[in-house]
């Protein structure tokens, strides 16, 4: 028998013993039916039954006990009477437990029709309506049979028949769908629970307030004064947004009550009816009624809803004609709200992040000294194996002793014998006299006998002990391995429980934008893309305040109103798209509305207003749109209610940054304006390759590695061997060693013939990285680097591996190309740092914002890093941050011309060196010759040849 | 029914007492005050507030035991890039992340030689301030101790520049000399209060939390 077979025949047996009592007790119940000893036991036994049957793995008996006990309970709380019909299937139930009894372990049980019996067996004590449909759920939950040693297959026919049966009455109403919207119900309820708890608390503390008041006051009923009505302002104020939130979430019977209960607060506001202790007790009861309610959706509590309803008539000082239909009252018929079920969704339990934290971090060390233990088993099994082979060595000796030593012995004395009979041994000793010598030699004989039997005793013994400990490590093991299983399990989940979809902000997000676009007149669409995404749920309520201001600026800013969008040829009604993704480590969120971009004017204008720039006409687009972050702007004259305070854009960044984030803001192609913010996932499980760099264990999410292979040192090029040529491709080469060595020192090169490298791809950009040795890819859980290191450049976070070690996850974006990332404009490096390592630095000096750009483009795509500045002042404040292996340089220019800039620097010891090359329209020969004389060392007219460009950039950079 | 036996447990009181008394240093009651001696000693125990003691090289520190979460041996380091050299790395203590600092290094004392083994024997204690933790790595843990910093007094340093305490004064609410702690023994030492908030929100160490 296997021991689960033994347990459940043993729990059977628990529930035989239950069932005379239980019997007995329902038999006086029908007699006394006030006995509440006698329902309080029956009560107790049903509950041992719901719940052992839920753990030794018997769910239908679970089911058919908790809707006995649930009915026990109500008839406890006076919620439901001790009546004949409740006592009758109560006796029907106790009659499907003895079923239980009788077939479990034989034919088997027939659980879900026992089950469905039973929930339609206590309808009518409950007072469900008869055509309410069942809860297919909960019944598809259960097995059809349980229990029996029935073969499956025999079974499996009777199976569909009895489930088409069944099945087919119920289908068409709609209730099954509403269950396939759980998944949002339970996120709606619980935030819906969060709120009612409040709202419940006000009222509570608003009605004691009153009582206070009634009671001291001494007015027995009077109207009501000035600060009752504030009370009942306060009342009436949760009651109301009690009713409104339960009416969305579905919850009718809450709402339907909710509603009642205001209109009585209405009036009692109005003074339209007095106030009393009277009246303060209905108060107190609805509000517990309410409470209950909340507590308990499936709670049946229809008729003290109709009781008090009554008593708010009678009070409300109503007229018969309201009186008069209560039968009308469409919450009558709901006694409770329906989707409710057994199972209770929603019902959640606030937790403190803290304690939450508290538990991962435990789990996490549970797993960690799991690991430890792990190792002291394998020290053990070793043990073991020691003691056989001791065994072993000892069984040798025993035998070695018994047929050599014994054996010998014997001979020896029958030599000894032999002599003394012979008369040979002449000297004196022990041996003298044959009566002794027998004596004494026998003797030791004897012990050498009994020593050998001992010592194969004791072989035995060893080997008893062998296979016990054998046994006990198999156990061991065994109960390890399943440890093992369920903590890993256990650490999933516990990660789990922090996540949120983005689903669960949705809703508010939405409702701001309504909001905003109803208050402005304006028609707008909110396209949502990627709810399913999860982030940490502190993340997100972080995140709720950036995005709807965000939201709110778009509504205000960006969309027109719908006379200028048509006049524009647009839709009327504007949308916002706001998408979720998850890149890498990163969850990205994209927010891009359709309307009428960055007011660059109005920008430009508010930063020279604000005196920001010294010169703000002279700021490119892409430099004018991070004032937009600067703490106190706005391009609004007016503050209006929705945007336009300036407080808001800097705080959104603020925001962003706290979370380890970044947001980029910028024009859309389509003429929109579009946001970008990038949140590193802190609690979540990547797939990373796992390798080592001297020794140290690093990790890179998998996600980035485009590929892993060995370089011949034959295709490293470049004047510092920083360039290598992969499959046609010439990427930018870094080894990791160096790049981690934050002094920056050049490493001897790579000391592997042919070099491992990882082609990865971060932000957009790739290179080729050497590593030392690869250790493997495995799922890890990326954790922060701590309260106080809150931002390692280049560290996306920290992950703990099974023995306790932490291994850095690294972001290759940031550690190589740190310069360029982020949205710090402010962000100062150290002055003229020596030009040790990294790829090429070239400088682009020119006054037009395009040239800029799509040059230091086609630098950025030979891997060379590209620098720029709009004039030769510029570019002198540029120098005295990087130092540029090259610098291509034009000749008109505001301020200070290409002649001017390269005067400027060849007259500087320090810059003079810098190789120049000129990149200009002019093409006459006096302006060729001019740059040269000054010290240019190429020139390349505009419109360029791209290869010749690149050609000629890369050789003068390469002189160097 | 009721048929569990009664159990009474001594009052708290009596048991606080008698933990304190275990606990409780030996220390002479003050002459000249009228009071039992044992009353003395427990408001003499109560008065002060808890701290650690440890050296770092050979100046010796002290605490206040409510700022430090953890005290140890040195953990496992592993190292991240970027950081300074002070910064050895960060830990794992018990599935939370915690960084290690070489608060001599952060000083500017005299480092401790780059070799790993030369941190081994070192211990670690685990300051906080607020939700902010710092793992400290210091040479030596000289115990606890109650210092009531009103009846002892704080002196003001007497370093001059040069001295190698000048870098931490900073970081040091005063110092109080061991003579005058009952359990200071007849040394002729100073002890070093450090000002942990200080320490915790000096720029150079909140520079990673932006």
């Amino acid at each position: 028998m296997s021991s689960s077979e033994e347990l459940i025949r043993g729990y059977i047996e628990e529930v035989e013993s239950y069932l005379p009592s239980l019997k007995e007790n329902l038999q006086r119940l029908s007699e006394e039916p006030d006995q509440k000893d006698l329902l309080q036991e029956i009560y107790r036994m049903t509950h041992t039954i719901k719940g052992a049957s839920g753990m030794v793995g018997i769910p239908g008996l679970s089911h058919i006990a908790f809707e006995m006990e649930d009915v026990c309970e109500n008839c406890l709380n006076k919620n439901l009477p001790v009546s004949k019909e409740a006592n009758a299937a109560m006796r029907r139930t106790v009659a499907r437990f003895e079923a239980y009894c009788t077939d479990y372990l034989g034919s088997g049980v027939p659980a879900r029709t026992l089950l469905e019996e039973t929930l339609l067996d206590f309808r009518p004590v409950r007072g469900i309506s008869e055509d309410t449909p069942l809860p297919r759920e909960l019944l598809d939950s259960v097995p059809e049979i349980e229990g029996g040693s029935f073969d499956a297959d025999t079974w499996d026919e009777s199976d569909f028949e009895s489930d088409a049966e069944r099945i087919a009455p119920d289908e068409e109403i709609p209730a099954s769908t509403e269950a396939a919207d759980f998944a949002i119900d339970s996120i709606l309820m619980e935030s819906f629970y969060d709120e009612a708890e409040d709202h419940l608390q006000e009222i509570g503390d608003a009605i004691d307030k009153l009582e206070e008041r009634v009671s001291e006051s001494g007015h027995v009923s009077g109207p009501v004064s000035d600060r009752d009505r504030e009370i009942l302002g306060r009342i009436r104020r949760s009651v109301h947004t009690l009713k409104g939130a339960a009416a969305v979430i579905g919850l009718s019977g809450i709402s339907g009550f909710a509603h009642h209960y205001e209109d009585l607060l209405d009036r009692l506001y109005e003074n339209e009816a007095e106030i009393s202790p009277s009246t303060v007790s209905v108060l107190a009861e609805s509000s517990d009624l309410l409470e209950r309610m909340v507590a308990d959706p499936a709670a049946h509590l229809g008729e003290r809803i109709q009781r008090l309803k009554a008593r708010f008539r009678r009070l409300a000082g109503a007229g018969a004609e309201t009186a008069a239909q209560p039968a009308s009252d469409p919450e009558a018929e709901i006694p409770a709200d329906t989707f409710a079920q057994p199972g209770r969704p929603g019902r959640t339990l606030r937790v403190g992040m803290e304690r939450m934290d508290e538990l991962v971090n435990l789990t996490g060390e549970i797993i960690i000294s799991g690991s430890a233990f792990d190792q002291r088993m394998e020290t053990f099994a070793e043990g073991v194996n020691e003691l056989e082979i001791a065994r072993n060595r000892l069984r040798e000796l025993a035998k070695e002793m018994e047929v050599g030593f014994e054996v010998k012995a014997l001979a020896r004395m029958d030599r000894m014998a032999a002599a003394v009979r012979n008369g040979t041994t002449g000297e004196t000793g022990p041996f003298f006299g044959y009566d002794e010598f027998d004596d004494l030699e026998l003797d030791r004989y004897s012990q050498l006998n009994l020593i050998i039997r001992t010592l194969n005793e004791a072989v035995i013994d060893v080997g008893t002990l062998h296979t016990q400990f054998t046994g006990i490590y198999s156990d061991f093991e065994g109960g390890l391995t399943r440890q093992r299983v369920l903590l890993s399990e256990l650490q999933e989940k516990m990660m789990r429980v922090r996540l949120t979809p983005m689903r669960a902000i949705v809703s508010r997000l939405r409702r701001t934008l309504r909001e905003a676009a109803a208050q402005l007149n304006k028609k707008i669409g909110l396209a949502i893309e990627g709810e399913e995404i999860e982030l940490d749920r502190g993340v997100w309520e972080r995140m709720i305040d950036p995005l709807m201001h965000i939201l709110r600026n778009a509504a205000d800013h960006a969309i027109e109103p719908p006379e200028i969008r048509r006049a524009r040829g647009k839709p009327e009604t504007g949308t916002v798209q706001l998408t979720a993704a998850r890149e890498g480590n990163q969850v990205v969120i994209r927010i891009r509305d359709d309307g009428a971009g960055l007011d660059y004017d109005a920008i430009r204008e508010t930063v020279r207003a604000a005196k920001l720039s010294e010169n703000p006409d002279k700021l490119a687009d892409e430099e004018l749109v991070s004032y937009i972050f600067y703490p106190g702007f706005s391009t609004r004259d007016q503050i209006s209610h929705l945007s336009g305070r300036g407080v808001g854009m800097d705080v959104v960044r603020e925001n962003i940054h706290e979370l380890k984030g970044t947001i980029r803001v910028r024009s859309d192609s389509g003429g929109g304006t579009r946001f970008t913010i990038r949140i590193p996932l802190t609690l979540a499980a990547v797939q990373a390759l796992l390798f080592t760099v001297k020794g140290q264990l690093l990790a890179i999410p998998l996600n980035e590695i485009e590929e892993i292979l060995r370089i011949d040192p034959e295709e490293i090029t470049g004047e510092r061997g920083d360039v290598v040529r992969i499959n046609e491709e010439v990427l930018p080469l870094f080894d990791m060693a160096d790049v981690l060595e934050s002094a920056g020192e050049k490493g001897p090169p790579p000391a592997q013939e042919q070099p491992l490298v990882l082609v990865v791809r971060s932000a957009e950009r790739r290179c080729a990285l050497i590593i030392d040795a690869l250790v493997g890819q495995r799922e890890i859980v990326i954790k922060g680097t701590g309260s106080h290191l809150r931002y390692v450049r280049g560290v996306s976070g920290v992950t703990i591996m099974g023995d306790g070690s932490v291994v850095p996850i690294l972001n290759i974006g940031e550690l190589i190309w740190a310069q360029e990332e982020g949205v710090e404009p402010e962000e100062v490096r150290a002055p003229v740092s020596p030009p040790t390592k990294g790829p090429t630095e070239i400088l682009v000096v020119d006054d037009s914002v395009s040239i800029r750009q799509v040059v230091s483009r086609l630098i950025q795509d030979q891997g060379w890093r590209a620098h720029t500045a709009k004039d030769g002042i510029d570019a002198l404040e540029r120098l005295r941050e990087i130092r540029p292996d090259l610098i291509v340089l034009d000749i008109e220019m505001p301020r200070m011309n290409g002649y001017e800039f390269l005067s400027a620097i060849k007259a500087e010891p320090a810059y003079k060196e810098i190789p120049v090359l000129m990149l200009t329209s002019r093409t006459a020969a006096k302006h060729r010759n001019r740059a040269l004389s000054l010290g240019a060392k190429g020139f390349v007219v505009k419109p360029y040849q791209h290869e010749a460009f690149v050609e000629a950039m890369s050789s003068l950079a390469k002189k160097r | 029914m009721e048929q569990r036996p009664r159990f009474r447990s001594p009052p708290i009181d009596d048991l606080v007492r008698q933990i304190d008394a275990e606990l409780r240093p030996k220390i002479a009651p003050f002459p000249g005050m009228g009071l039992q001696p044992e009353k003395a000693e427990v408001a003499q125990v109560r008065a002060g507030d808890q701290y650690v003691r440890f050296f770092l090289a050979n100046i010796l520190l002290a605490a206040p035991l409510e700022s430090a979460r953890e005290i140890g041996r040195m953990p496992r380091v592993t190292k991240l890039p970027n950081l300074p050299d002070w910064i050895l790395g960060v830990s794992n203590i018990r599935g939370e992340i915690v960084s290690v600092v070489d608060l001599r290094g952060f000083f500017g004392l005299e480092g401790v030689p780059g070799d790993p083994g030369a941190w081994a024997g070192k211990m670690f204690i685990i300051l906080s301030r607020e939700e902010m933790k710092v793992g400290v790595v210091v040479d030596r843990v000289a115990g606890i101790l109650y210092l009531d910093t009103r009846k002892t007094g704080l002196q003001k340093p007497p370093y001059r520049e040069g001295d190698p305490e000048k870098k931490l004064v900073p970081f040091i609410r005063g110092l109080i000399p061991l003579s005058r702690i009952p359990e200071g023994g007849n040394e002729n030492r100073l002890l070093h209060l450090l000002d942990v908030d200080r320490l915790l929100t000096a720029r150079r160490m909140t520079a990673f939390r932006t």
